[in-house]
């Protein structure tokens, strides 16, 4: 009697673990889904740089992606980055292309941890992270709109994060909330504001980046944006930077 | 005053409750007084030098530099890059750390395989534990010059860590953190700990040790003088608790107006200590021989009181005079707090003394002490009576003694040095040379650039300022972001220089925006830059100064787009000794003519006066002979001499005079007044000096070498105002028969 009432409980507990991972890992599917889905989009974005005193710079790039991992992007302005560009490609390729040396160079694997064009955004945080893929999840929290989910990269995953909590409206799956964790400490947090569909996509037309320690954040304007436009190949491509 | 002696003498009782009730008080303010050991929060804001020197610590990260060297049989090995791995990302997490950089985290700008990297020189724990690796790294280290004897030795023996201390934490709170954090690590190699806020941690640490060694010697050393003076124990206890209770009176007046007690202001103690025995001693004299002739307790305090006060108001005036001189020459806050309070103190002392000595001499039982007695046998008496018929022989000599102390005063060395703070072979002191010797020294130098940055001119302007400060003024380890910039150039365009663009340049800054590193030497705006290098820290003063008038030159004669100040603690420290030697003869000819003015009023007479101003002055003159022939320095300690001699040295004067005319005024014939003066005031004033000097002496017991110059300084001057006071008076006065 003792041990098949042991053996309901150990049954059932299983149960419940087993559908909680599996609603973690459907949660994170659907959210892969709902950001990863884009086959390619092309985007003009104005980057402000706010200090803590509140003084500002701005940046302004435009940027294709195709798939999860193909991106290129060149500024616009200010004047002196005009005609910078980098592209990202599979395997942790980063090139940037220097108009003023008219030279491309590849920045070693790890620069992807560097700061983007000194903003609060790694070129790590500029690339489509699959949540499904490489990160074990659990849920922190849940109400009737959201999830907040704590996600820890698997071992193979490189990235230079220990953790990270976002959180999950239940209507679109679309993240407007994402905190960064470095060894345990809270290092950044991406909000996400203004959230639009535009052909059948979600899209945040304001994304502001702060990093904790220094005060400094990062708001990402999408000025204009084009989905699946078949981009080709060849503006992937170290020739494309150049021009 | 009659009124007010018999007031006091009728009621002791009555003056002590009250006394008490205010101690009380005072001594609950006392106890939460705070200690400030930072000097830099003492030196004016006003000054430009100041200032820039803030403004480092603010937009850079730090203007306090520390530094931890690590020694090992070799620091490339894996145990030891992991351990300096370890010490660097404990010290990163430290509280009052801002930036921290070794050779295990310093961002490495190179070239590899067609591809530019900006990464760590040790990537991380598990690339240390190959050997491949690491031998090709150390290769390349020791063959960059931007880190062979700047972040390793030479013989790779030991490494570097430089500290940035944050500006916002106390920085002798940042070295503890460092070094309990360091402590807690539990690492067996040999660390030497250096660099400015650790010299000043040392500093408190040996303050501290001082205090608690010398208080007993010193007390022990004034018990003993006044026993053997006054023959009872309450001619022991009553002018100890004068002290005692004034000094907790101005410690609590202090800490009620939130003023904290600093390096400078807990001398304050020795000096209420000198200062305030005398006042109770002369009161206590003059008591005893009241006793002695017979008068009866109440009466006699009475008549102590009377004939005490107006000499001891004069000496408590024109001590006064001597440390308020401070607070308008000169440049550092502490010695103007310094000043302030001591005259605090001594108002204090002075007040006690007619009221408090009076009061407790009158509640213990007292006999008549041993004035009277031991007068026949009193041995200075001789002496002083010894100098009276040779007064030509005695002029003569005070002459030549004079001329030959003017005559070495302008050899007195300054300085302003931390070092000499430091006994030789201290730990502090051999930390210091390891830097010296092999990472260029732990002074460090800033210049502020101020121009557009983002012009290769505005670069090369710095790149030649830099030379400058290498080739021609002995700086080393410097860095800025035009190191930085040359080396991006390599990577891209194969050529280790400045771009020759300013496109090139904003391509470059594009790649290292962002970094860490890049805001220690580069505002956001990149409207300023920022060149530090260092200066080896044994350099004399005369020496930095030279050094930073070549560089100030150096920089006023720049006429390019960029504008440059130099600061860091050289210029700072050479603000500081110029503050020290104005202070100095301010004070010293503030005091002399106030108290010659003082002097001439209260005596009623100028050339009275002069007569008792002409031993102290022999007296500082003789003191800075001393000095420059002892080779003892004029620092922040011994400037204070001059203005504490002459007020506490004229007091001599002051009493000796008033006696003597008193004496002369009664009918006594020349011989038997000088008698009559030395056997009561001249007692009293032996009694004074030999407990003073002995106080003063027990400072050369301490560990930091300023003191012990000060102690010893005083004591020499005591002796030398008090004997001089005594004979000169003594023998000029005969003459005219006054």
């Amino acid at each position: 009697m003792k041990k098949f009432i042991s053996a309901v409980i150990i049954a059932s507990l299983t149960v419940i673990l087993c559908s909680a991972a599996a609603n973690v890992t459907e949660i994170l599917k659907k959210v892969d889904d709902v950001s990863n889905s884009p086959k390619d989009q092309k985007m003009t974005m104005k980057l402000i740089l706010v200090n803590k005193d509140n003084s500002e710079s701005e940046r302004e790039i435009v940027m294709m992606q195709k798939g999860a991992d193909k991106r290129v992007g060149k500024f616009l302005s200010p004047k002196d980055q005009k005609g910078i560009g980098f592209l990202s490609l599979p395997g942790n390729v980063l090139h940037i292309y220097l108009p003023a040396y008219k030279k491309i160079k590849n920045i070693a694997s790890h620069a992807k941890n560097g700061s983007f064009a000194n903003t609060d955004f790694t070129y790590e945080d500029m690339e489509m992270t699959e949540f499904s893929k490489g990160y074990e999840g659990k849920i922190l929290s849940e109400d009737d709109s959201a999830y907040v989910l704590e996600l820890k990269p698997e071992k193979e995953n490189e990235t230079s994060y220990s953790k990270i909590v976002i959180t999950v409206p239940k209507e679109t799956y679309f993240p407007v909330m994402l905190q960064f964790f470095e060894k345990d400490k809270h290092v950044k947090t991406l909000e996400r504001k203004s959230i639009e569909k535009v052909k059948n996509y979600y899209v945040a037309r304001e994304m502001t980046m702060t990093t904790i320690k220094s005060g400094h954040r990062t708001k990402m304007l999408l000025e204009s944006v084009e989905f699946d436009t078949n981009l080709s190949d060849d503006f992937f491509t170290d020739r494309y930077l150049k021009e | 005053m009659n009124r007010i002696s018999k007031m006091i003498a009728g009621n002791p009782l009555k003056v002590i409750i009250v006394i008490t009730a205010i101690t009380i008080l005072m001594g609950f303010f006392a106890t939460k007084v705070k200690i400030n050991p930072d000097i830099l929060d003492y030196l004016p804001k006003t000054d430009k030098i100041i200032q820039d020197f803030d403004r480092v610590g603010e937009e850079y990260g730090g203007s306090l530099t520390a530094f931890i060297v690590f020694e090992s049989d070799n620091v490339f090995s894996t145990e030891s890059l992991r351990k300096i791995d370890r010490i660097t990302r404990l010290l990163q997490e430290t509280e009052g750390v801002s930036i921290v950089t070794s050779l295990t985290n310093v961002m490495d700008i190179k070239e590899a395989d067609e591809s530019v990297e900006i990464a760590p020189l040790f990537e991380n724990d598990s690339l240390m534990g190959d050997t491949a690796y690491v031998n090709k790294r150390m290769k390349y280290v020791m063959g960059e010059r931007i880190y062979k004897g700047k972040l390793v030795s030479e013989d790779m023996t030991k490494a570097l860590i430089v500290m940035n201390l944050a500006d916002d934490v106390e920085q002798t709170r940042a070295c503890k953190n460092i070094k309990e954090e360091i402590g807690n690590l539990g690492i067996e190699n040999k660390m030497h700990f250096g660099g400015l806020p650790f010299f000043v941690l040392e500093i408190n640490r040996l303050i501290v040790k001082d205090l608690l060694k010398l208080i007993l010697p010193c007390a022990l050393l004034m018990i003993f003088v006044l026993f053997i003076s006054f023959r009872t124990i309450v001619g022991v206890i009553v002018p100890l608790l004068n002290v005692l209770v004034g000094t907790v009176w101005t410690i609590g007046i202090m800490s009620a107006l939130k003023v904290d007690v600093t390096i400078i202001t807990n001398i304050i103690p020795v000096v209420l200590l000198a200062v305030g025995s005398a006042y109770s001693i002369h009161v206590i004299s003059k008591f005893y021989e009241e006793l002695g002739s017979g008068k009866e307790k109440r009466e006699a305090a009475a008549e102590a009181i009377k004939e005490v006060a107006l000499p001891v108001f004069l000496a408590s005036v024109t001590t006064l005079i001597g440390f308020l001189s401070f607070v308008f020459g000169s440049y550092l806050i502490m010695i103007r707090d310094f000043g302030i309070f001591s005259a605090v103190g001594v108002a204090i002392s002075f007040i006690l003394s007619i009221t408090l000595t009076p009061a407790l001499l009158l509640t213990f039982k007292s006999k008549a002490g041993s004035n009277s007695e031991a007068g026949k046998s009193f041995f200075f008496v001789k002496i002083v009576e010894w100098f009276v018929p040779k007064r030509k022989q005695l002029f003569i000599a005070v002459a030549i003694l004079t001329l030959l102390s003017i005559a070495l005063i302008p050899r007195i060395s300054r300085s302003a040095d931390i070092m000499e703070y430091f006994k030789k072979g201290s730990d502090i002191r051999v930390s210091d040379k390891i830097i010296e010797d092999n990472f260029g020294g732990s002074t460090r130098i800033q210049i502020i650039c101020s121009g557009d940055m983002t012009k290769t001119a505005a670069l090369n302007e710095m790149w030649e300022l830099e030379r400058f400060l290498e080739d021609s003024a002995g700086v080393r380890n410097i860095s800025s972001i035009v190191d930085v910039v040359k080396r991006m150039n390599m990577v891209i365009d194969g050529k280790y220089e400045l771009p020759d663009s300013d496109e090139k340049l904003a391509n470059l800054y594009f790649l290292t925006d962002g970094e860490p590193f890049i805001d220690r030497m580069l505002k956001g705006d990149k409207s300023e830059a920022l060149i530090e290098g260092s200066l080896a820290s044994g350099m004399n003063f005369k020496k930095v100064t030279e050094f930073i008038n070549k560089v100030e030159e150096r920089l006023k004669s720049s006429s390019g787009s960029v504008a440059f100040s130099l600061t860091g603690m050289p210029s700072v420290n050479v603000k500081l000794d110029r503050s020290i030697l104005q202070s100095t003869l301010f004070s010293i000819a503030m005091s002399i003519i106030l108290v010659f003015v003082l002097l001439s009023f209260m005596l009623g007479s100028a050339r009275l006066s002069l007569k008792g101003t002409l031993p102290i002055l022999f007296t500082i003159v003789m003191l800075f002979g001393v000095m420059s022939a002892l080779r003892l320095s004029l620092d922040i300690a011994t400037c204070l001499l001059g203005s504490i001699s002459i007020g506490i040295g004229i007091d001599y004067s002051i009493h000796y005079l008033i006696r003597l005319r008193k004496e002369l005024n009664e009918g006594k014939k020349y011989k038997e007044a000088v008698h009559a003066t030395m056997m009561t005031t001249g007692r009293a004033i032996v009694t004074n000096v030999l407990t003073v000097a002995g106080g003063f002496l027990v400072l050369t017991l301490s560990s930091l070498q300023p003191i012990v110059n000060f102690g010893f300084l005083i004591a020499i001057t005591m002796l030398i105002a008090g004997a001089t006071a005594v004979i000169m008076l003594s023998v000029s006065s005969k003459e005219k028969g006054e």
